[in-house]
C-alpha cells in the first residue's frame, strides 16, 4: 500500500477504494491485549458479555503487536513502562491507532501533582488518536471512544491526496 | 503470488497420480490429452482455491457468533446483516495493512512459510470427494496423500518459527512439531482402520462403500463396526483437532505464554494466510473424518439409489457432506470455548498414554471384526 | 498406593477426562441457548448506579466563589478565576475542571457550603485532542441587570459610607486639634513599628 498512498486525484475509483478500505479498517479494529493498570479491568469488561466489544468487530484481542490495529493504553504509564509502550507501538504495522484510556493515560491523572514516576500523558510517547478521561471510564465510554475512532477512520484518505490545508 | 504456486503444483502432481478418469473436471475436458488435463487442473485449482478461501469467511463468522452466544454475548452484529461480512472486513483490512518483515528474519523462508502452510491445505482440498463426481482429483492413494499434505503444515510452521528469529516463534514451532509428530501416530492408525475396513485408499470409494444399508446409515463405518470404529472416530477427531492446532491443543500459539506462537512476527496478508489455513483446515479434517467414518456424502434415511446420476443429486450430496462437516466444525468451536488449553506434558500424555493404545486396540479389533 | 495407579487408574483417568469434558460442553451448550445479556450500548444504555460519580456540573447561581472545592481537590484540577465586585457579585472568568487529572473522588462536592458542584450521571467524554479535556463548568452568561444594579447600589452605598466616614474623620480631627490647642502640647507620641516581618516571607502567599 505504501507506494500508492495518497498519490491520486479524487475520482470515482479512488473514492470508492478509499471507502472500501476505510470500511474494512473501521469494521475490524483489532486491539492489542495490553493493559497497564485498573483501566485494563474496564477494558476487559468491555470484552465481556454485558458490553461486548465484539459487536463492532473489535473483539479479537491480538496478543502480538504485529497483528493489532489499536493500542488501548489502559492505565498509568510509568517511566519504566514508557519504553516498552513505545516499542510496542513501533512494532505495530500501519495503520495503527491509539486510545488513551483513563485520566492517567491522557494526562497523568491523580499522579499529576506528586507522581514522580508517571509520564504526564501517554501522548508524550506515542501519538494518540482518542482521549478518554475517567478514572476509570465506564465500559460504555470505551465503546464510545471506539465509535469516535471509527468516525475518525472514516475521514481518512487512503489513495486520495491529502487536502491542501 | 508465491503462495499460489505450491498448491497449483500439488494439484498437477495429484492429477498425475490420478490414474483413471473419474473426476468431474477430467470428464469435462476429456482425460488423456495433455491440454485437457492441464485445463482441468487449472479449473480444479480455481474451484479449490475459491472454496478454500470462502469457507474461512464463514467459519470465522461462525466462530465469533458461537463463542458470543456461549458467553451470553451477541458477537459481531454491526458489520452487515448479523455481522456476516465481518470476516470480509477482516480480510480486506489485513490485505491493506503494512507487511512487516523483521530486520533479522530469514527473508526468503519468512516469505515462503505462510504460502507453504496455505498450499498444503489448498491442495488437500482437491482430494475431498464432495459427491460421486464432484471431486477435483480422485487419487487412488487419496488418504495417504491427504495425510502427507496435512503434515506439510508442520514444515511451514517450523519454517515460520525459525525464520522469524524470535524466541516465542521458535518455541511455538517446536511445540507444533512435537505435537504434530506425536499425534500423527494415533491419526495414522485411525486412518488405517478406515482403509482396512474398505480395503481402499481412495476417499471416493470409501464413501461409495458406505452407501445403502439400514436407512442408508447402516453402512457408515461407525455404525457398521460400532464397537471399534466409534472409539477410533473419537480418537481420530481428537488427533485431527491437535493437527489443526485448535483449542485445547493450541499450544503452538498459546497466547498466555508464547505471545502468539509461531506467527508472532507475521502481520498483514502473511498473517491472514495462517488465519485462513487454520479455519480452512478445520473444514478439511472434518470432511476427512466424515468421508471415512460418517458416510461421506450419503444422505441418511434416503436410499442411495434415489440420488445418483443427476446434477441435482450431486449438488444435494455435496450439501450433505458440507452439512456433516459443519456439524463437526461446530463441535470443534464448541470444544474451543469449553476447554482451557492443556499443558504440553498433558498433550503428550494424552497422545502416548491414551490415544495411541486405544487406537491400536481399535485397529486389532477392526482386523478381527473384518475377518469374522 | 495412589488410586490412579495401574490399569484401573488409567481407566479412571480416561473416564474422568471424557466425563468432565462432557460436563463442560453441557454447560456451554446450555449457555448457547440462553438469551444474551448484552446491552447494545449506543442504542440501549445501562442504568448507572444511583450514586454514580460522573462528569461534573455546577449550579452557577448558588456558587459563592468560596474556593473550597479548589482547595479540597487533592490534585488541583479545579481552576477558578473571578473578580469580586461590590455587593457580593462575582464576575466569572473561569471555573474549569481538568479531566486530564480528575479522578472523580467527589472530594470537591462534599465540602461545598452551598452544595452547588455535583458529579453528574454523564460518563462519556471522548475527545480528539488533549486540550479539549479541560471542561469549563461555567454557565455564567455575563452580568445580569440585577447584578449591575446591585453593584451600582453597592458602589453608591460605599461612596456614601466613604464620604460619611471622611466627614466624621474630619470632624474628629478638627475636634482633636481644637483640644490640642487648648491643652499643653506635650510630647508627640512615638509610633513603634509593628513586629518584625518574617524575612523568608513565607506563610501567607495566598
Amino acid at each position: 500500500m505504501g507506494f500508492f498512498e495518497q498519490r491520486f486525484e479524487e475520482n470515482v475509483l479512488t473514492t470508492s477504494v478509499d471507502r472500501l478500505v476505510n470500511w474494512a479498517r473501521r469494521s475490524s479494529v483489532w486491539p492489542m491485549t495490553f493493559g497497564l493498570a485498573c483501566c485494563a479491568i474496564e477494558m476487559m469488561a468491555v470484552g465481556c458479555s454485558h458490553h461486548d466489544l465484539d459487536r463492532f468487530g473489535a473483539g479479537a484481542f491480538r496478543a502480538t503487536p504485529r497483528q493489532a490495529d489499536l493500542m488501548i493504553v489502559a492505565g498509568t504509564v510509568t517511566f519504566k513502562m514508557a519504553e516498552q509502550i513505545r516499542r510496542l507501538y513501533e512494532q505495530m504495522p500501519n495503520p495503527k491507532y491509539v486510545i488513551a484510556m483513563g485520566a492517567c493515560a491522557t494526562g497523568g491523572g491523580p499522579y499529576y501533582k506528586f507522581g514522580y514516576h508517571v509520564v504526564k500523558g501517554v501522548d508524550r510517547i506515542v501519538p494518540v488518536d482518542i482521549y478518554l478521561p475517567g478514572c476509570p471510564p465506564r465500559p460504555e465510554a470505551l465503546i464510545d471512544a471506539l465509535m469516535a475512532l471509527q468516525a475518525k477512520i472514516d475521514r481518512e484518505r487512503v489513495l486520495r491526496k491529502a487536502r491542501a490545508s | 503470488m508465491i503462495s499460489a504456486l505450491p498448491p497449483a503444483a500439488a494439484i498437477f502432481l495429484a492429477q498425475g497420480t490420478g490414474g483413471e478418469s473419474r473426476s468431474l473436471f477430467r470428464d469435462l475436458f476429456g482425460a488423456g490429452s495433455g491440454w485437457g488435463s492441464f485445463a482441468s487442473a487449472v479449473l480444479g485449482f480455481a474451484v479449490v482455491f475459491a472454496v478454500a478461501s470462502a469457507l474461512p469467511v464463514l467459519f470465522t463468522w461462525a466462530e465469533r457468533r458461537v463463542s458470543g452466544r456461549m458467553q451470553q454475548r451477541r458477537g459481531p452484529n454491526r458489520v452487515g446483516p448479523f455481522g456476516l461480512v465481518q470476516a470480509v472486513a477482516d480480510g480486506v483490512k489485513l490485505m491493506f495493512k503494512e507487511d512487516i518483515i523483521p530486520a533479522n528474519a530469514e527473508r526468503f523462508l519468512f516469505a515462503l512459510a505462510p504460502g507453504l502452510v496455505l498450499a498444503g491445505m489448498i491442495a488437500a482440498f482437491a482430494l475431498i470427494p464432495f459427491s460421486e463426481r464432484a471431486i477435483v482429483v480422485d487419487a487412488p492413494l487419496g488418504v495417504y496423500l491427504l495425510a502427507a499434505l496435512l503434515s506439510l503444515q508442520v514444515l511451514g510452521v517450523v519454517m515460520a518459527g525459525w525464520a522469524s528469529n524470535n524466541k516465542w516463534s521458535l518455541l511455538g514451532a517446536m511445540r507444533e512439531a512435537a505435537q504434530m509428530v506425536s499425534y500423527e501416530i494415533p491419526m495414522g492408525i485411525c486412518l488405517l482402520i478406515g482403509v482396512l475396513s474398505f480395503s481402499t485408499l481412495s476417499l471416493r470409494e470409501m464413501s461409495l462403500a458406505q452407501a445403502d444399508g439400514w436407512l442408508n446409515v447402516g453402512n457408515w463405518l461407525i455404525f457398521r463396526n460400532p464397537l471399534f470404529a466409534f472409539p477410533a472416530f473419537v480418537v481420530l477427531y481428537v488427533a485431527l483437532l491437535a493437527n489443526t492446532k485448535r483449542a485445547p491443543f493450541d499450544l503452538p500459539e498459546a497466547e498466555s505464554e508464547l505471545v502468539s506462537g509461531f506467527h508472532t512476527e507475521y502481520s498483514g496478508i502473511r498473517f491472514s494466510f495462517f488465519f485462513l489455513e487454520e479455519y480452512a483446515s478445520m473444514f478439511l479434517v472434518s470432511a476427512l473424518a466424515v468421508c471415512m467414518f460418517l458416510g461421506g456424502w450419503n444422505i441418511p434415511f434416503l436410499p442411495g439409489s434415489v440420488v445418483t446420476g443427476s446434477v441435482g443429486a450431486e449438488i444435494l450430496a455435496a450439501l450433505v457432506l458440507i452439512v456433516k462437516s459443519f456439524a463437526l466444525v461446530f463441535v470443534m468451536i464448541w470444544l474451543r470455548w469449553t476447554l482451557p488449553r492443556i499443558r504440553i506434558d498433558q498433550v503428550m500424555n494424552l497422545c502416548y498414554k491414551y490415544l495411541t493404545p486405544i487406537a491400536f486396540v481399535c485397529l486389532i479389533g477392526t482386523c478381527w471384526w473384518e475377518l469374522r | 498406593m495412589n488410586r490412579r495407579d495401574g490399569f484401573a487408574g488409567w481407566v479412571r483417568n480416561l473416564w474422568d477426562g471424557v466425563f468432565s469434558t462432557m460436563v463442560g460442553m453441557g454447560i456451554t451448550i446450555r449457555y448457547f441457548f440462553t438469551k444474551p445479556v448484552t446491552v447494545q450500548f449506543p442504542e440501549e444504555k445501562m442504568e448507572v448506579a444511583p450514586r454514580y460519580r460522573g462528569i461534573h456540573y455546577l449550579e452557577q447561581d448558588l456558587c459563592i466563589a468560596c474556593r473550597v472545592c479548589e482547595k479540597a481537590c487533592p490534585i488541583d484540577c479545579i481552576e477558578i478565576r473571578f473578580k469580586r465586585h461590590p455587593g457580593g457579585v462575582n464576575e466569572w472568568f473561569e471555573f474549569s475542571l481538568d479531566y486530564n487529572k480528575c479522578m472523580f473522588c467527589e472530594l470537591c462536592c462534599i465540602p461545598c457550603p452551598k452544595s452547588c458542584i455535583h458529579e453528574g450521571r454523564e460518563y462519556s467524554m471522548v475527545r480528539y485532542d488533549r486540550s479539549e479535556l479541560v471542561l469549563d463548568l461555567l454557565t455564567w452568561k455575563g452580568m445580569r441587570e440585577v447584578d449591575l444594579r446591585t453593584i451600582k447600589e453597592a458602589e453608591e452605598e460605599k461612596k456614601r459610607k466613604a464620604a460619611e466616614a471622611a466627614a466624621r474623620r474630619a470632624a474628629e480631627k478638627a475636634k482633636k486639634e481644637a483640644a490640642a490647642k487648648e491643652g499643653d502640647p506635650g510630647k508627640p507620641r512615638k509610633k513603634e513599628t509593628p513586629g518584625k516581618r518574617d524575612p523568608e516571607g513565607g506563610g501567607d502567599e495566598r
